[in-house]
């Protein structure tokens, strides 16, 4: 199916371009318009929504597990904030302008948060439970998100360019850009395999997974630092494009059960996928202009989540 | 889009910038209003009384009758009026609008405005620092307004500012420049300036030669295409010739503009794949720092590098920000008339 929404997503746009010419274009790019569309556009955005759409897609699965909460999602952690923060000081404060500048600010904020959050989280007894977590992440968001309301008031050109990338967006970023953080994202994705098992365990409650010889500190804090990287990336590259980290772990615990290995790999696969059918039809839906993939997966997923809760009980976990 | 309509802060600020999406929220408004047959209406400010002392009247073009008992001195303005009326010899002794660059320099929209002539009481989108504003004891407020759309002084303070002084509104929506200058011109005599002086004179002259020259450019480059456009990160824009003052005249002078078919509130709003679909010879460029993409930044995507005009090197500056003045437009016709000299007709 993703193979199928890729090849999609590289042959419908807002210009209509004939399939046959698409393939020719593909294989032999000449320096026409065209071409340049499909190499320059297309493809790049088609790659985004990949890495981006996995790497959401897992952190989600990650990040429900982890908390043994089914309605949680990379944004609970203040990685959301975190970033936004980032992108609003550096044209804000820094006027750095430069196109790729904000993709490393937004990185180090959503690290930051994370920082934050944990720090504040294990504090006092009992080390970082998920409950203390979500409280510390709960409180650090809101403070890193008045902080940006603060910032943008006293900055009309910082607005400009938070609130495009606020929207969420696969084509907000140069392709190069896909490259520079790629490896994080892989990063992220690697410690996050080595995680799920012990997931597993977990769900079992803490006590148990503990006598069954898992470190459950350790698990957390391994796991934790994989949904930074993954989320992190993603939101840097992309804007924080909300509901498919909340999303596509429950459609994939729908296909596999339980397992989190096999939802932590469905969900790197359908995450991507929802993603690229959300920026398609985006395309497809306000011609000759365009919506962005975040108001359109927001739109789709909403009611999509709501039918989902609807039709079976969210399983606990 | 009204789907991208945020908070009004948000909102605001962004029209600070005079932000297309503003404009494109703006569309269904203006149509169903059809404020615009308001602005042709002649004017009865022209018959209020000369002199300083006695009954002064002046009739916005909201159609809004402003009654004081003398003829206001102490006058309040946004930065494109406060620029229009300066350079009749109208002196205000507040501004609110843009009035600095990010860079700290004299932002380009308030013309030959002195600032150290005058007080800020805001400058964002609706800001207004009341306590200042009143200190000034300003007897008049002058704004502009693109259709419904009251400049800078939004529905959520316009009680409060009124409460303060009476406001004027000028209407700059479809209306070209000379008329418009026309306009600011008949504001500021009733307000005691002389545009009859020599000195104007001699500015409009300049204004006038520029504009022939603009003409004689055009009626020499039979068949030249132009479009007038903007780009963002999220869309390329192109300016409907019936909105903007500035490329309506540039239309009435002679040139071909390219006119979207779908505008909405002064732009059609296209994706970037599409960004190729209205081609042109020669493509004025949005020039404002501020919200829109640079040159350079524009390279980046395939249907802009690859368009014929950028391609044949036939791009020159949009000034959006310069306010409609005889003084400050001549330049921006002698450019355009220099930009049209130099192109060629033959790019598509």
């Amino acid at each position: 199916m993703l193979v199928l929404l890729s090849l999609t997503s590289i042959a419908l746009g807002t210009k209509a371009i004939a399939p046959d010419r698409v393939i020719e274009l593909l294989l032999r790019p000449d320096g026409s318009e065209e071409s340049g569309i499909i190499h320059q556009m297309r493809l790049p955005r088609t790659e985004f929504g990949i890495v981006v759409g996995a790497a959401l897609g897992m952190a989600g699965a990650l990040m429900q597990g982890l908390t043994r909460n089914p309605l949680a999602d990379p944004g609970l952690l203040g990685i959301s904030a975190g970033a936004s923060l980032g992108v609003v000081l550096t044209t804000g404060l820094l006027g750095i302008t430069a196109v790729h500048g904000s993709v490393w600010f937004a990185f180090a904020g959503a690290l930051a948060a994370m920082a934050l959050v944990y720090a504040l989280g294990s504090a006092g007894g009992g080390g970082a439970t998920p409950a203390k977590l979500a409280l510390a992440g709960a409180a650090v968001s809101a403070l890193l998100q008045s902080l940006v309301s603060a910032l943008l008031l006293f900055d009309a050109a910082a607005l400009g360019d938070y609130r495009f990338w606020a929207v969420g967006s696969l084509t907000g970023q140069p392709a190069a850009m896909l490259t520079d953080v790629l490896p994080f994202i892989a990063v992220g994705a690697a410690l996050a395999a080595t995680t799920a098992p012990a997931l597993n365990s977990l769900a079992l409650g803490e006590g148990v997974a503990t006598a069954l010889g898992q470190k459950v500190g350790l698990v957390r804090l391994r796991g934790g630092a994989a949904v930074t990287l993954l989320a992190g990336g993603a939101v840097a590259l992309c804007g924080p494009i909300a509901f498919v980290g909340l999303v596509i772990p429950h459609v994939a615990r729908f296909f596999t059960g339980p397992d989190h290995r096999w939802i932590l790999l469905y969900s790197a696969l359908l995450g991507p996928s929802l993603l690229l059918a959300a920026d398609i039809a985006g395309r497809l839906v306000a011609r000759p202009d365009e919506l962005h993939v975040g108001i359109v997966v927001a739109a789709v997923g909403a009611p999509f989540f709501i039918m989902l809760v609807r039709r079976r009980r969210i399983q606990e976990l | 889009m009204p789907l991208f309509r945020s908070t009004p802060a948000i909102e605001s600020a962004q029209a600070a910038r005079l932000d297309r999406r503003r404009f494109l929220a703006l569309g269904g408004a203006v149509a169903a209003t059809g404020l615009l047959a308001a602005c042709g209406d002649s004017d009865t400010g022209k018959g209020s009384d000369k002199a300083a002392t006695g009954p002064w009247s002046f009739t916005d073009d909201r159609g809004k009758k402003i009654t004081l008992k003398k003829r206001p001195e102490r006058i309040v303005a946004q930065s494109h009026p406060a620029a229009a009326m300066w350079d009749f010899g109208i002196r205000p002794v507040g501004i609110f609008g843009p009035q600095k660059t990010a860079d700290g320099g004299t932002s380009p929209q308030v013309g030959n405005v002195d600032l150290s002539k005058t007080t800020s009481v805001g400058t964002n989108f609706g800001e207004f620092q009341m306590e200042k504003l009143i200190s000034l004891k300003p007897e008049l407020i002058v704004t502009i307004a693109y259709g419904p759309m009251i400049w800078y002084i939004p529905e959520e303070v316009i009680k409060k500012v009124e409460a303060v002084a009476p406001i004027a509104v000028i209407q700059l929506m479809g209306v070209a420049v000379p008329d418009a200058v026309k306009r600011f011109g008949e504001l500021a005599a009733a307000l005691g300036a002389d545009p009859g002086s020599a000195e104007i004179q001699k500015a409009k002259r300049d204004f006038e030669t520029a504009a022939a020259a603009v003409t004689t450019a055009a009626k020499a480059k039979k068949g030249l295409s132009v479009a007038v456009v903007s780009g963002t990160k999220e869309n390329f824009f192109v300016a409907d010739p019936a909105f903007h003052g500035d490329v309506k005249y540039f239309r009435q002078l002679g040139l071909d503009i390219v006119k979207p078919a779908k505008p909405e509130a002064g732009f059609e709003s296209l994706s970037w794949e599409e960004a190729g679909r209205y081609k042109a010879d020669l493509v004025l460029e949005d020039a404002r720092p501020e919200g829109g993409l640079t040159h350079q930044q524009l390279g980046a995507y395939p249907t802009w590098k690859g368009s014929p005009a950028v391609k044949a090197g036939q791009v020159t500056d949009w000034q959006t920000e310069t306010p409609f003045t005889y003084q400050r437009f001549t330049k921006v016709l002698n450019d355009l008339a220099g930009a049209v000299t130099k192109a060629r007709v033959d790019v598509v």
